[in-house]
């Protein structure tokens, strides 16, 4: 057996393809590991970029991609023989089956390994370049090696080997290891969407033949410092998956050795139908028919052998196979709409069409590029050639046929697609089908891409007429088109080869803002494509000449016969290439993202220093506002009375520019402007005399948001045709020096060489200077607004405040609207074809403003206004405006913001949630949006904190837990466990994540998952143990002292105080646990037995419980317990979800890790549980619960 | 019609002289192209038809300069290269209308009993649903004969036709080929001499790219008549034979070999004179003897 595999030890040694794989794998991890913009294993945040867990998650990943990889090993190495025709010489000669099989399997497989080794020499090598930043890199750690190549490399080498061997044993062809490999990839891709729902977790942990299931479960709660020291022990659920997959293979190759045979197959009899003889037609005695082609391009000609071409692609096996892979990965992609919270979406035309594209595109792109090939070559592999290339046809129709059937299966598979698409959206009971949309993206923008791929790749196999060389250029040249240009920092489209711009299709503003580029790009690229024809025309290859001078001499002649085609297309081609670089670049001013951040920088190096310095505040804006939905624009007039609230004379107005200034003006009257930078955006006025303190006047300011041709990438989409969404930040100058507009990613500001940044003011009460502002700076404390806002006549427009009146002039709908109490300065404007639903509700007018097809959920919208303005008003205190507003806007983000008394809404979140059973176990994320929204109207536009560390808690925090009373007191408790489970799940991911580490509740500022998701968690907890009603009374508190009070302003500690008041002194530790430190508990029940006693059941659980402080890389140190923790008994549920009903409930004191409870019952119990509802943060919340045996 | 080469030559990029300044004329009738294997045949055949380049020299036929001309001159042509495969999960019957098609004949009808025709001359007729690439080699290479006579082509050129034929599906194809009109060149290349015998009445022998002899078949045997003698001798007298006399070849015949040698009167003792035949002919050209 050893002269075996030492035979194929010397051939893949020799052999160059081993060392290049080698080279691609050191080089894609060299180049994630040294680089910031590859994002290979996982590195995020302070994960180090060579943590033992990034490495181990590489190993995966790679092994993964590594597939095609061992594919062509194996299948080379099982097929050698029968290939080179010498199995019959082989398999004569006196040596053993097993030998053979065996010693040619292990040889290969040792050698398949080879490559995967790159993942740690890329990491190794990438980690020594000097550019890494060392902030981003931790000591070299064997563990994370040893455990990749152990845990994945091995395994899923030797799995995929034994798999890809044994098929080429038996099909003794090329096609079926390929074709099976893709199988794999396609079963690994659809166990991944499994993983995606919590409840199917156990299935793809033991189906994923490739361990990352199981990985990914086991780490999915590892913080920072789990992932930089340890990485995934191969234990547990990993390591039964593993050797489960080791076991799998070694039977695989035991059924390959028992069914194998030397003796060389049989060729397959054909089979003979039944003889019957046929008449034979009649030997003419002369035929002399002309050719009917006397012109050498015939449109019919071509047809006619287009459609031969098309029949040679469909039927060809591998076609069909690498189709039906495509269409198995979108059925994959598209059976699951789940979103937030569990609960579906509908399956809306665009969210399909998108699923199609990120699942199908690369198949799509692998048929290009092989049939480009094959179509190419087939004529010279089927030895055709010299046949068809003596025939009078031309190479243009040759040329085009091919060309054409290319374009017709590109068509078909897209075609095919869409037929799923529409299938699926039926089953799900959704007939809103737009089937224009279907064609305008799959078989309009993507084919035409596909197209423009097309042509490439054939023109690279004519050209260089090696077909290997060719692909081989052909997939450098796409990596180069997606990834060099940005790395030589040539930021246009106009070089990216048959690229158009981005496009994000909306049910609101469907595709307006992408009309122009897309179409002039199209344009564009399809001359483009159309020249790179014609130069592939000149190159067609004919005959048996591959001398490159003859051919390109050859070409030449053709280049001069046929100049009348080039000449035209290169002008056009020109013209359309000025015409967009005059559109993108001369009309539109240009930033690239790297000049972003440099201007970023500047304006914290250069006026730093004006940061103290006092300035007016905004007191009362008069808004005029004329927006053009028909251009996307908005001409926007501000007269804003400002004031000087200090005790100090001011002498300079600084001005910070707002994100849209390219038509800012800025009237301060009795100023100088002293500076104006406007490529920074800065400017200085200086004021003939010092504005006194009290002292108050007028500055007007005019911002028109216009547009010149078309951009790139389509900017601006706040204005839009329908669906204009606006708000302060985006056009009103702030006054000052504002820190927010720094650079804050801690590793740019290294690369920089910027100081460290806080993200924001130190917690500390004491600190007046920023108690002074609020947390979201607004350059106000509270203002009022008049605005006068025009439109469409078609569309309504909403500005902040109750609508005076609307009026019509000049074809233009007016509408004048006014702030009913004085309120932050940071409110939005929004205009757009809009339903209108209106509901008065005590004294307030419930509004929801929607998109007319958008209506399915409007009631739970409006519902959920009307519950939280009363859960909030009996609870918190008075609502100020006289109107609650909900207005969708277009799904260019995906967020619902609060404004005074305005809280608009993507269309994307929400609106399309499926909320047809939502009586059932289907959370209405809508509803619990909503509630969330308008409790900022209390927490936020009411109390709002100081700019410190903390403030967010105090308007984020409290609105979670403001929603979720109002969604326990609409949908009941048992929703809620399944809500709050989200949460701790969200929460706990966050954490293995994090960039400055892990904050205390009541610290946090940036971290969402710390204010929203542990927010959520805490108060709720608190509300468990001290009660609804005294923690609401803390927060009445909160707003009776501090409501529209202005400066100075609350920071978390006043909330904590608040707290503190209403707590009683047992569960007083609460209040540091939950806000102020990060505790983690670990609760299970190891055993729970019911005896029947008479009539009674006495049950006996035993329990585990530890308590854990963690720091803010996540490394944990145990504490002594002494806190409450629920035991509960459980009768059995009919619900799948709710847990039955409770027999018992003991709130117990529970003082050491392992406990023993007894208790008697009268009825049957099904469960027992610690903590049974999840309310501590647990890293394995299931096993709180279990079931009696 | 007649086909003028003049001046032929092709050097391939590794260095090796495919043609070396060939010069021959060819009228209408079947024509023999002898050689041994990497004679320059095939490199000649496919100058003519249209797949090659050639780095000097014209070719004409009739008016037409094939060289400058191809697309003219491919409207005329039937080719059957050496070596040629099919496409797969194609029948006999598509691929043909295929090839019809791409030799121009558009209309549909016109096509469909053309494409018969050739099958039932060519005797594919019963087979032509099943697919080409399932035929066996003689069948295929009557296939091959069917397509290149699409279209009643002028000039046809057969390169290596009968290779790996039995002898009953070579009569076959024989026939096939003689039937062909008689206002049309045939150009046979083969490294069979029987072939040219049966067929060729004019016919040239190629060696190294050069062109050793061009002419009638009978002029060709005429060469060498009288000339021809042959011995039986033993194996170790062999190599003494080889530097005495001009060998022409020798071939075992019942395990001893026989020798043909060439010599203007009688070499000596045991040579009897051996009939004239288009071997020797071949053999001794290439070795330079006449």
């Amino acid at each position: 057996m050893w002269k075996f595999i030492k035979y194929e030890l010397h051939y893949w040694m020799k052999s160059p393809l081993t060392w290049i794989l080698l080279a691609v794998n050191t080089l894609l991890i060299f180049g994630a590991t040294s680089s910031e913009n590859i994002t290979i294993g996982g590195s995020v945040g302070s994960v180090h970029k060579n943590a033992p867990y990034v490495i181990q998650s590489m190993y995966g990943f790679m092994s993964l991609i590594c597939l095609l990889m061992t594919t062509s090993f194996m299948t080379a190495t099982a097929l050698r023989d029968y290939q080179s025709n010498m199995q019959q010489i082989v398999f004569s000669s006196p040596i053993r089956k097993y030998e053979y099989l065996l010693g040619k399997y292990i040889g290969a497989t040792l050698m398949a390994l080879i490559p995967l080794l790159g993942v740690s020499f890329g990491v190794i090598i990438g980690s020594l370049m000097p550019w890494v930043q060392a902030e981003k890199l931790g000591p070299f750690m064997l563990n994370g090696h040893v455990l990749g190549f152990v845990g994945f490399a091995i395994p899923n080498v030797i799995f995929m080997s034994s798999i890809i061997y044994s098929i080429a044993i038996f099909s003794k062809n090329q096609i079926g290891p390929f074709v099976s490999a893709l199988g794999l990839l396609v079963l690994y891709i659809v166990s991944g969407t499994l993983l995606e729902n919590l409840d199917n977790r156990w299935v793809s942990v033991f189906s994923d033949p490739f361990g990352l299931a199981p990985f990914s479960s086991t780490s999915r709660y590892y913080t920072v410092a789990d992932k930089n020291i340890h990485g995934v022990a191969l234990s547990g659920d990993f390591l039964i998956n593993r050797i489960l997959w080791i076991a799998i293979s070694f039977m695989i190759l035991f059924f390959v050795y028992k069914k194998f045979s030397f003796f060389t197959r049989e060729s397959k009899k054909q089979k003979e139908k039944s003889k019957h003889k046929e008449t034979l037609p009649p030997l003419l005695p002369q035929l002399n028919f002309k050719p009917s082609l006397t012109n050498q391009y015939d449109i019919k000609q071509l047809i006619v052998i287009s459609i031969f071409e098309i029949k040679g692609i469909i039927k060809n096996p591998t076609f069909i196979i690498i189709g039906i892979f495509g269409l198995m990965n979108i059925i994959g992609n598209i059976t699951s709409f789940e979103g937030q919270f569990g609960t579906n979406n509908y399956p809306v035309t665009y969210d399909i069409v998108e699923r199609i594209q990120n699942s199908y595109s690369l198949f799509i792109i692998a048929i290009i590029i092989f049939y480009a090939g094959n179509l190419v070559w087939r004529d010279r592999e089927t030895k055709m050639n010299e046949i068809k290339d003596a025939t009078p046809t031309s190479n243009a129709t040759f040329y085009l046929s091919n060309i054409i059937a290319l374009f017709v299966a590109l068509f078909l598979l897209q075609f095919i697609a869409m037929l799923f698409g529409i299938t699926i959206q039926l089953i799900h009971g959704y007939t809103r089908l737009e089937l224009d949309l279907y064609a305008k993206t799959l078989l309009g923008i993507d084919l035409l891409m596909y197209c423009y791929a097309a042509v490439i790749s054939i023109f690279f196999h004519y050209l260089i007429n090696n077909r290997f060389i060719a692909y081989f250029a052909m997939i450098v040249f796409n990596i180069c088109n997606i990834f060099l240009w940005n790395a030589i920092k040539v930021d246009t489209l106009l070089v990216k080869y048959g690229k158009l711009p981005s496009v994000t299709y909306s049910d609101m503003n469907r595709f307006s803002p992408f009309v122009k580029n897309v179409t002039w790009y199209a344009i564009y690229w399809s001359i483009g494509a159309a020249l790179i024809a014609f130069v592939t025309y000149l190159f067609y290859t004919r005959g048996k000449e591959n001398n490159f001078t003859l051919r390109l001499a050859e070409a030449k002649n053709t280049f001069l016969k046929k100049k009348f085609i080039f000449i035209p297309l290169l002008l056009s081609f020109t013209i359309c290439c000025s015409f967009i670089y005059y559109n993108t670049r001369v009309l539109n001013e240009y930033t690239s993202s790297k000049k972003g951040e440099e201007n970023q920088v500047a304006y914290e190096l250069k006026y730093k220093k004006y940061e103290s310095a006092i300035q007016p505040e905004y007191q009362h804006l008069e808004y005029k506002i004329d927006l053009r939905p028909e251009t996307a624009e908005g001409i926007i007039d501000i007269v804003a009375t400002m004031k000087n609230v200090s005790n100090k004379p001011i002498q300079e107005i600084y001005i910070s520019e707002p994100e849209m200034n390219d038509s800012l003006s800025i009237e301060i009257p009795n100023s100088s402007l002293t500076l104006s930078d406007s490529e920074i955006g800065f400017r200085i006025y200086k004021l003939k005399s010092p504005m006194l303190p009290n002292d108050s006047f007028q500055i007007h300011i005019k911002n028109y948001i216009l547009r010149n041709g078309f951009t790139d990438e389509s900017e601006r989409l706040s204005f839009a045709h329908n669906g204009t969404f606006f708000s302060t930040e985006s056009i009103l100058p702030l006054l000052g020096y504002d820190e927010r507009l720094e650079m804050e990613n801690k590793f740019k500001r290294i690369e920089y060489k910027l100081p460290p940044k806080e993200l924001a003011p130190n917690l500390d009460s004491s600190d007046m200077i920023h108690r002074k502002q609020m947390y979201f700076g607004t350059n106000a404390t509270y203002v009022t607004t008049n605005t006068v806002i025009s439109t469409s006549p078609k569309q309504t427009a909403i500005a902040p405040g109750s609508l005076l009146r609307t009026w019509d002039s000049a074809g233009r709908k007016y509408f004048n609207y006014q702030l009913d109490h004085p309120s932050v300065n940071f409110y939005s404007f929004l205009s757009a074809e809009y339903h209108i639903q209106k509901k008065l509700h005590k004294g307030v007018s419930l509004e929801v403003y929607y998109h007319p097809s958008h209506d399915a959920n409007v009631p739970n919208a409006l519902k959920s206004l009307e519950k939280s303005l009363d859960y909030y008003v009996e609870n918190f205190g008075p609502y100020y405006h006289k109107q609650m507003r909900i207005i969708e806007f277009p799904r260019y983000a995906s967020f619902a913001q609060s404004f005074p008394g305005t809280m608009p809404y993507s269309e994307n979140i929400g609106f399309i949630n499926d909320l047809r059973k939502v009586d059932d176990d289907v959370i209405d994320g809508l509803f619990y949006v909503v509630a969330h929204e308008v409790g900022h109207q209390w927490w936020a536009h009411q109390l709002i904190g100081a700019n410190m560390k903390g403030s967010v808690m105090l308007a984020e925090s409290f609105s979670q837990y403001s929603a979720l009373m109002v969604m326990e007191k609409a949908y009941g408790k048992d929703k809620m466990k399944k809500f709050l489970k989200y949460e701790l799940d969200d929460y706990l991911q966050g954490r293995g994540s994090e960039l400055r580490g892990e904050v205390p509740l009541a610290q946090t500022s940036t971290q969402s998952h710390v204010y929203y998701q542990k927010g959520s968690l805490a108060l709720y907890y608190l509300k468990e143990m001290i009660g609804e009603k005294n923690v609401n009374l803390a927060m009445q508190s909160l707003i009776e002292t501090y409501a529209y009070k202005g400066s100075p302003y609350p920071t978390s500690l006043h909330a904590l105080e608040a707290f503190h008041k209403v707590t009683p002194d047992s569960l007083q530790y609460l209040i540091q646990d939950l806000f102020q430190d990060i505790i983690l508990f670990d609760n299970r029940i190891v055993s729970c037995e019911s005896k029947k006693i008479g009539n009674q059941y006495q049950v006996t659980l035993k329990t585990f419980s530890e308590k854990l402080r963690s720091d803010s890389l996540g490394k944990e140190t145990k504490l002594p317990l002494r806190d409450y923790i629920d035991i509960g008994i459980f009768a059995k549920s009919e619900s799948k979800i709710n847990m039955g009903k409770e027999l018992i409930k003991k709130r117990v004191l529970i003082t050491k890790r392992d406990n023993t409870f007894s208790y008697m019952l009268a009825n049957e119990p099904y469960k027992v549980g610690i903590d049974p509802y999840n309310y501590l943060i647990d890293r394995i919340p299931d096993d709180n619960v279990k079931k009696i045996e | 019609m007649k086909l003028q080469i003049s001046h032929l030559n092709k050097i391939y990029s590794n260095g090796v002289k495919a043609l070396d300044d060939v010069t021959l004329t060819i009228s209408n009738g079947m024509f023999g192209l002898l050689g041994p294997n990497g004679a320059g045949k095939s490199s000649l055949m496919r100058t003519l038809a249209t797949l090659q380049e050639a780095d000097s020299g014209s070719i004409m036929l009739d008016e037409l300069d094939v060289i400058h001309e191809k697309e003219k001159v491919r409207s005329l042509l039937g080719y059957l290269p050496q070596e040629f495969g099919v496409y797969p999960r194609t029948s006999a019957v598509e691929l043909l209308h295929h090839l019809a098609l791409l030799k121009g004949y558009t209309n549909s009808s016109e096509r469909n009993q053309m494409v018969e025709q050739l099958l039932v001359k060519v005797n594919l007729y019963e087979a032509r649903k099943k697919n080409v690439s399932s035929y066996s080699g003689g069948m295929r290479q009557r296939f091959g004969i069917a397509q290149c006579l699409i279209g009643n082509p002028r000039l046809i050129i057969v390169d290596e036709p009968t290779a790996g034929l039995d002898p009953g599906e070579r009569n076959r194809f024989y026939n096939i080929l003689s039937e062909i009109g008689e206002n049309t060149i045939v150009i046979l290349s083969t490294h069979i001499v029987q072939d040219v015998r049966e067929l060729c009445n004019d016919m040239a022998i190629m060696n190294q790219g050069k062109l050793l002899f061009s002419g009638r078949t009978d002029d060709a045997l005429n060469l060498v008549k009288d000339k021809v003698w042959a011995k039986k001798v033993s194996k170790h007298d062999l190599k003494t034979y080889e530097s005495d006399y001009k060998l022409i070849s020798n071939k075992l015949v019942g395990g001893t070999p026989l020798i043909h040698v060439f010599a203007d009167s009688h070499p000596g003792e045991g040579f009897e004179k051996a009939n004239e035949n288009l071997e020797d002919v071949f053999f001794a050209s290439i070795h330079n003897l006449i």
